[in-house]
């Protein structure tokens, strides 16, 4: 009696987790691995659209947005606009992480229990490289689902990943321009730096940000709740100089880093500059902020 | 000198021991003072002798009280020299009645031996025995005795004052101290046996024999650390001794002091005439000592007051083991009396002053604070303290006065009856020249102020009680609710350090130890005490079990524990008495919430707390100084702990080279030294190749010189060689024999890079020096770290965990790396790669293969270097295919799997010895060991390098094999004629463009690339295998299109009046062929060719389309003139 296993494997848009589902095609190409995104309705364009791209890679993706929870097409109740007002107007924060379980863990439950009402076991595959040995994926389910993380086993680190991209025909995500991570626009993960360029390069998602610091039929007097934290409104970056202040120190950090980058002794000419993938080590913080993309271990 | 007008007796000040006193012996005579209690002694013992079988006592009396004058005395009674006896015996004219009765009791015709022996810290019945063989004038062996068993000493001593009866009237044993030998029991866990047997042979012996213990408390109370059990069996020795109080009257102190305080005539005369007033006064208030206004006017100028007082001072507590009458008298202590004397009655002046209370208050204030409020009077004190202070914030001089005198009769006059009645305050002060109604209203304003209170039971103003609790009685309970089964150990958690001395100044490296006390054995215990120390940790625990039980278990895993001194101590009663009090001082201030608010407990309380802290800690110390103490079965000989520390310690580091250097041989070397550390570090960087690394300028000595000729070219560390001046990689013999240590610290450092068989952090490096058998300190690791580093370059590799949060390689030492050894050594690393013969060859190989010369200096970057490059400056697209084969060319199958991994791992790489002795026979599936190794693996990595570098052309050769077969062409003159036709007719733009970048190809004006650019719709740096694949098909496509348009040009050079018609398939060998003709316009409407359209449509219509299109081709192709594709 062989014993009934669902590989699955979750996209989250960003580089590692893409990297991992074109990895594990090339080198486990005999396994039917179910890839999944959970789409929460506020992803910047970008994403989606390198989600698409991967689709045409990989095959069929399954999106786990808050219509497929419902499982009535354009009911939409589990947006973020209608969960936050079941949350009381408090904006999700590094505290109180509930976005992450409303909108990422919880569809991602309700998916694979349809497997394992099936009596499927569940064989979940999860990014992370053999250079990250202190992360792990820390929001934990009770079911039946064993995490497996090829990277680790394989020893593939950070600069293996844009090669494993490259070598199918996908470069990185573009936001990777301006900005350290996929997720929802209005992470509030962010730093300044990419809330700014987050106001550059999308304008109405900036507004649509701000309109959630406002709550809908928010009533609270007193204190607001603000993404960048208490007294910060987004607003405040509308300041050109507190615009100019970031910047500022964002080149430094910049700065900083470069200098303390090792070339690498192998390559005869420089490599080129910091790039924001490495916005992380730039400000000295473990990969993500602490803000790991759910790995749904 | 000039003789001063007062002057102390000095033979009162210091104490008597019985066994010295013996030159001498008239003047002691005349100046023993035979008062009433001394008589009592001499009576009470007499008489027993006469009349009873009792002959051991005991005489307890306080510290300095005279205890062992009348010993002395008595035994000059008894002497057997006739005129000591006689001259003593007149002395007893002054005690009436005992003169005659004495003597006759004791029927003295020969006299008595005296054995007089001070007991002291050591068994006592071997010291009382060689005492008594010295007295009685026997010959023994010293070992012999001190060998002896109790039992063996009781034997002997029963049988050497047996031997006596011949010579004496009696023995009489005197031993003085007394209690100091009941300590040693108690401190020995010994019961009292011992003087219950020599109360025995007192009672028994065949001769008279007098025992007299002399001590300052009751047995029971030495025994009052042990348990009930113990302190009952205690008491039930001590009755076999009569117990003797020893405690002279105020009368008696009187006459002592008086005695001791010599006056010329002059002095006294003016004194009595100046006070007798003052005297008067006072005794006319304290009827009781009406008698002693004699005594009294001989201890002016003590003002009489004080006198009184004095006594009873004497016998408190806190004055026992202390200081006594005499103490005071005599010391030159701030305040005393000594003082006020050489202040007040100098050789040419004197002003007849008193010595009065106030002065009396402020000298136990300045001298004995802190032990009076630790002692059983200290809640009296501290309220007389409080009035005080309070009466001094609000009143005068005279009302602090005042309130000075009736703290003192408060607290010390009670018992005797001497209460400050108002009537007696008032005389006082008036006495001393005070008007009446100035003390009656500073009376009246302390009274008002509570400073002081009437008590109608006593008539008389006593200090106001500021405080109802009274600590002294809790702590008695909480002690006795407690001291069984109570955790004492904690309290004593004071840990000392013990500094290795001599260990410190042979190697310069300071360590500590520390010390434990412990009742149990728990596993995280043991757990800490098996750590390896580091330097700037103790090193050692010297541990103190508190019970036997504990010992045993802890020897039984004694040898688990390398840095442990085990101690075995004889009791450790004292200590934890005081632990217990400490911890019911703790409880009581914990429990009692009314403490809180009453300041005077408050204050009673923390001074006791802090004394007993005090206490422990004194205790603690003994009992670490005179433990037993083993190490790995060797037990020490009783010396102090930095000294077995010490020896500790050199058996532990025995491997710690000796650096006499306080700058840098420390764990936290100073802000200046780090600068020295740092600069030394940097000139062995950059120097390193320079004599005396270039501190050659002999006019400036720059700390960092000091370090680099004290630590490393003294140390055989930097020297020249024949390859010049260097931190030498194999030290000279000569070198090793004047520093094996260093050498033995050097060659484990490389045992240890190159034992890892991995990278590690120079950090690892430091942790392993500073730990045994090394133990370096902080500053030296650094100097040392790199130097061996220095030492090693060229065999290891070194790695920086740079802003990318990896470590990596990097080329060699430099700066930054250098700050992190010193400064993040978790983020230095080093590899040792050790080039095995194999790998000798590997390299020369691949040196070969690569870079086409072996023997380069820096080979494995160089090969590695090499290798990167070629994979990097493949064509873009090469370093990202996977491979698949999209393009069917004979005998091509696209990218093989060891090639791609080859590929992936040299886009990654960044560390050179990795990549080469690692990665790729790993890559290869090759073994490291294997002797052919390097044969194998440069040919598969040759192989490796080759297919990928041809990919490309075989990419090429794929699209221009498109071109060949579907244009069925050569590029050459042919094609571009063609290609021109094309261009000049096409329509489309990319039949046009591929036409024309044909031309160019074959002209070699361009390169083939921009042909496929144009098909896969990509320049070529975006290239990926999809674009290709794509457009492998366009180009399929545009060639048929090129065709297409090339046929119609063939048969399209007409007039306007006929249409070209032409025909293109292929025959069954997939050969094009093409069929061409001409039409005439004007035929598209013919009735004959419409009719012809009618017949043979309808002739078709019952047969399949495609049988159909195969009629028709078949008709045409016959019909039309095939066209010659070379022409």
């Amino acid at each position: 009696m062989t014993k009934k296993i669902k590989h699955v494997l979750g996209l989250s848009g960003g580089k590692d987790s893409s990297a991992l589902a074109l990895y594990v095609k090339e080198t486990r190409p005999d396994l039917d691995i179910e890839y999944f995104f959970t789409d929460t309705g506020y992803e910047l364009p970008e994403t989606n659209d390198f989600v698409d791209q991967l689709e045409e890679k990989l095959g069929y993706i399954h999106r786990l947005n808050d219509s497929a929870q419902n499982n009535i097409q354009g009911r939409g109740e589990k947006t973020f606009k209608n969960l936050l007002k079941e949350h009381g107007n408090y904006l999700p924060s590094q505290r109180d992480r509930w976005c992450t379980i409303q909108m990422k863990l919880k569809p991602f439950e309700r998916w694979v229990d349809g497997f394992i009402s099936e009596g499927y076991k569940i064989k979940n595959y999860v990014g992370i490289r053999a250079d990250e040995p202190g992360r792990t994926g820390y929001m934990t389910i009770e079911k039946p689902i064993e995490s497996i993380f090829p990277f680790r086993e394989d020893g593939i680190v950070k600069s293996d990943i844009v090669n494993i991209l490259q070598r199918n025909g996908l470069e990185l995500p573009e936001y990777y321009d301006w900005r350290s991570r996929s997720g929802c626009t209005f992470c509030f993960y962010q730093r300044k730096i990419e809330w700014l360029k987050l106001m550059e390069k999308h304008p109405d998602k900036f507004e649509e940000a701000k309109t959630f610091e406002k709550g809908e039929g928010n009533t609270v007097v007193g204190e607001k709740f603000y993404w960048m934290g208490q007294g910060q409104p987004l607003e405040s970056l509308e300041n050109p100089e507190v615009q100019q202040r970031i910047l500022d120190h964002h080149e430094k950090k910049v700065e900083r880093f470069n200098k303390k980058k090792r070339r690498n002794a192998l390559l005869s000419d420089s490599e080129g500059a910091c790039e924001f993938t490495d916005l992380d080590e730039i400000y000295d913080e473990a990969e993500g902020g602490g803000a790991c993309v759910t790995c749904y271990k | 000198m000039t003789q001063l007008p007062i002057n102390i007796n000095q033979r009162y000040k210091s104490s008597t021991r019985i066994d010295t006193n013996q030159a001498g012996f008239k003047p002691f005579i005349d100046d023993f003072i035979l008062h009433g209690t001394a008589i009592n002694i001499l009576d009470t013992i007499s008489q027993d002798f006469a009349g009873s079988a009792q002959r051991a006592y005991t005489l307890t009396g306080p510290y300095g009280s005279g205890k062992s004058t009348i010993a002395l005395y008595m035994s000059g009674l008894l002497s057997k020299r006739k005129v000591e006896r006689d001259y003593a015996t007149q002395k007893l004219h002054q005690a009436h009645g005992l003169l005659d009765n004495f003597s006759s009791r004791f029927n003295i015709k020969r006299g008595w031996e005296v054995v007089k022996h001070v007991c002291g810290l050591e068994a006592p019945a071997n010291a009382i025995l060689i005492s008594i063989y010295n007295s009685l004038n026997i010959e023994f062996d010293l070992d012999i005795v001190k060998a002896f068993s109790d039992e063996q000493c009781l034997d002997e001593i029963k049988s050497a004052l047996s031997a006596q009866h011949t010579k004496s009237d009696g023995v009489l044993l005197l031993l003085d101290e007394m209690g100091k030998a009941l300590d040693y029991q108690s401190r020995s866990n010994k019961d009292l046996y011992l003087f219950q047997s020599l109360a025995d042979i007192a009672q028994q012996a065949s001769i008279p024999v007098l025992l007299i213990g002399f001590l300052h408390q009751s047995f029971s109370d030495y025994a009052k650390n042990k348990d009930v059990t113990a302190q009952k069996e205690w008491a039930k020795v001590q009755g076999r001794y009569r117990d003797l109080s020893f405690n002279p009257s105020i009368d008696e102190s009187l006459i002592l002091v008086g005695d001791s305080i010599e006056k010329d005539a002059k002095v006294t005369s003016q004194l009595e005439s100046k006070y007798k007033n003052l005297i008067t006064h006072i005794l006319s208030s304290f009827k009781e000592q009406s008698r002693n206004e004699a005594a009294l006017i001989t201890t002016l100028p003590l003002d009489p007051l004080v006198s009184l007082l004095l006594g009873p001072i004497s016998r408190r507590r806190f004055s026992q083991n202390e200081r006594s009458l005499f103490g005071f008298l005599a010391s030159h202590e701030k305040l005393g009396f000594r003082e006020f004397l050489s202040e007040n009655y100098t050789a040419s002046t004197s002003h007849l002053e008193l010595y009065q209370p106030e002065r009396l208050w402020d000298y136990l204030h300045h001298n004995l604070h802190h032990l009076i409020v630790t002692s059983p009077d200290s809640k009296a004190w501290l309220e007389g303290c409080d009035a005080i202070y309070r009466a001094s914030q609000k009143g005068s001089a005279l009302h602090v006065s005042i309130t000075k005198v009736i703290a003192l009769l408060t607290i010390f006059g009670f018992q005797h009856h001497l209460h400050a009645k108002k009537e007696f305050i008032t005389s006082y002060f008036l006495a001393r020249g005070l008007k009446k109604s100035v003390i009656t209203t500073a009376i009246a304003e302390l009274e008002s102020w509570t400073v002081i209170i009437y008590r109608q039971k006593h008539d008389a103003l006593f200090v106001y009680q500021g405080s109802d609790i009274d600590i002294n009685n809790m702590v008695i309970e909480q002690i006795e609710s407690i001291s069984h089964g109570v955790d004492w150990i904690n309290v004593c958690d004071i840990p000392q350090n013990v500094l290795a001395t001599a260990h410190y100044h042979k190697v310069g490296t300071m360590r500590w130890a520390k010390t434990l006390l412990i009742n149990k054995i728990d596993p995280e215990l043991i757990t800490s005490l098996k750590k390896e120390p580091l330097t700037g940790e103790s090193f050692l625990t010297f541990l103190l079990p508190v019970n036997h039980e504990v010992e045993k278990e802890l020897s039984l895993i004694a040898k688990e524990l390398p840095y442990t001194a085990i101690g075995e101590t004889l009791s450790l009663e004292p200590l934890k008495s005081v632990a217990i009090e400490l911890i019911a001082l703790n409880k009581i201030e914990k429990e009692e919430k009314k403490i809180a608010h009453d300041l005077i407990a408050k204050s009673e309380l923390a001074d006791r707390t802090l004394s007993a802290m005090r206490k422990i800690e004194s205790e603690l110390n003994l009992a670490f100084r005179h433990a037993k103490w083993t190490y790995k079965k060797t037990t020490f000989k009783p010396q102090p702990l930095p000294v077995i520390a010490s020896s500790i310690a050199d058996d532990i580091f025995h491997s710690c080279p000796a650096v006499i250097n306080e700058l840098v041989n420390r764990s936290k070397p100073s802000g200046s030294a780090n600068s020295a550390i740092r600069k030394l570090m940097y000139a062995m960087l950059e120097k390193g190749n320079v004599e005396d690394l270039g501190f050659n300028d002999v006019k400036t000595f720059p700390p960092e010189k000091g370090l680099y000729l004290s630590c490393l070219k003294s140390k055989g560390w930097h020297c020249q060689t024949d390859e010049g001046f260097v931190f030498p990689s194999s030290w000279s013999d000569e070198s090793i024999k004047a520093n094996p240590s260093m050498h033995n610290l050097w060659q484990d450092g490389v045992k240890f890079i190159e034992s890892r068989g991995e990278m590690l952090t120079i950090d690892e490096l430091y942790t392993h020096w500073m730990k045994p058998p090394f133990g370096l300190t902080a500053g030296l690791c650094r100097i040392y770290a790199l130097a061996l580093l220095k030492s090693l370059e060229g065999q290891v590799a070194f790695y920086d965990f740079d802003s990318t949060k990896q470590f990596i390689f990097i080329p060699e030492l430099d700066e930054e790396l250098v700050t992190k050894i010193y400064k993040h050594p978790t983020e230095a690393g080093v590899r040792y790669f050790k080039i095995s013969e194999i790998q000798t060859h590997l390299l020369d190989t691949l040196a070969k293969a690569t870079i086409g010369s072996a023997d380069a200096s820096d080979a494995v970057l160089a090969i590695a270097k090499h290798i990167v490059k070629i994979v990097h400056t493949l064509p873009a697209w090469v370093k990202k295919t996977s491979g698949e084969n999209f393009y069917q060319t004979k005998g091509s199958n696209g990218l093989t799997k060891e090639a791609r991994t080859f590929r992936n791992k040299v886009i990654a790489a960044n560390d050179p010895y990795r990549l080469i002795l690692e990665d790729l026979p790993t890559i290869f599936e090759l073994d490291k060991n294997d002797a052919e190794l390097d044969e194998k693996l440069a040919q598969r990595l040759k192989g490796a390098i080759e297919e990928l570098s041809a990919q490309h052309d075989m990419l090429l050769s794929g699209f221009k094999q498109i071109i060949i077969d579907n244009l069925d062409a050569q590029f050459d003159e042919e094609l571009i004629k063609r290609c021109e036709r094309v261009a000049s007719v096409a329509q489309r733009p990319n039949v046009k463009e591929l036409a024309t970048r044909l031309i160019k190809y074959i002209n070699d004006s361009a390169t083939f690339e921009l042909i496929i650019n144009l098909s896969a719709t990509v320049p070529e740096r975006n290239w990926t295998d999809q674009h290709l694949r794509s457009g492998l098909d366009e180009l399929q496509n545009l060639c048929i299109q090129f065709r297409r348009i090339e046929s119609f040009n063939n048969v399209g050079n007409s007039n306007g009046e006929s249409q070209p018609l032409a025909l293109i398939t292929t025959d069954n060998e997939g050969q094009y062929l093409e069929f061409s003709g001409f039409v005439k316009s004007s035929l598209e409407n013919d009735n004959e060719v419409k009719s012809a359209i009618d017949d043979i449509t309808s002739s078709l219509a019952n047969i399949s389309k495609e049988k159909q299109l195969a009629t028709l081709t078949s008709i045409l192709s016959s019909m039309m003139n095939q066209s010659d594709m070379e022409s």
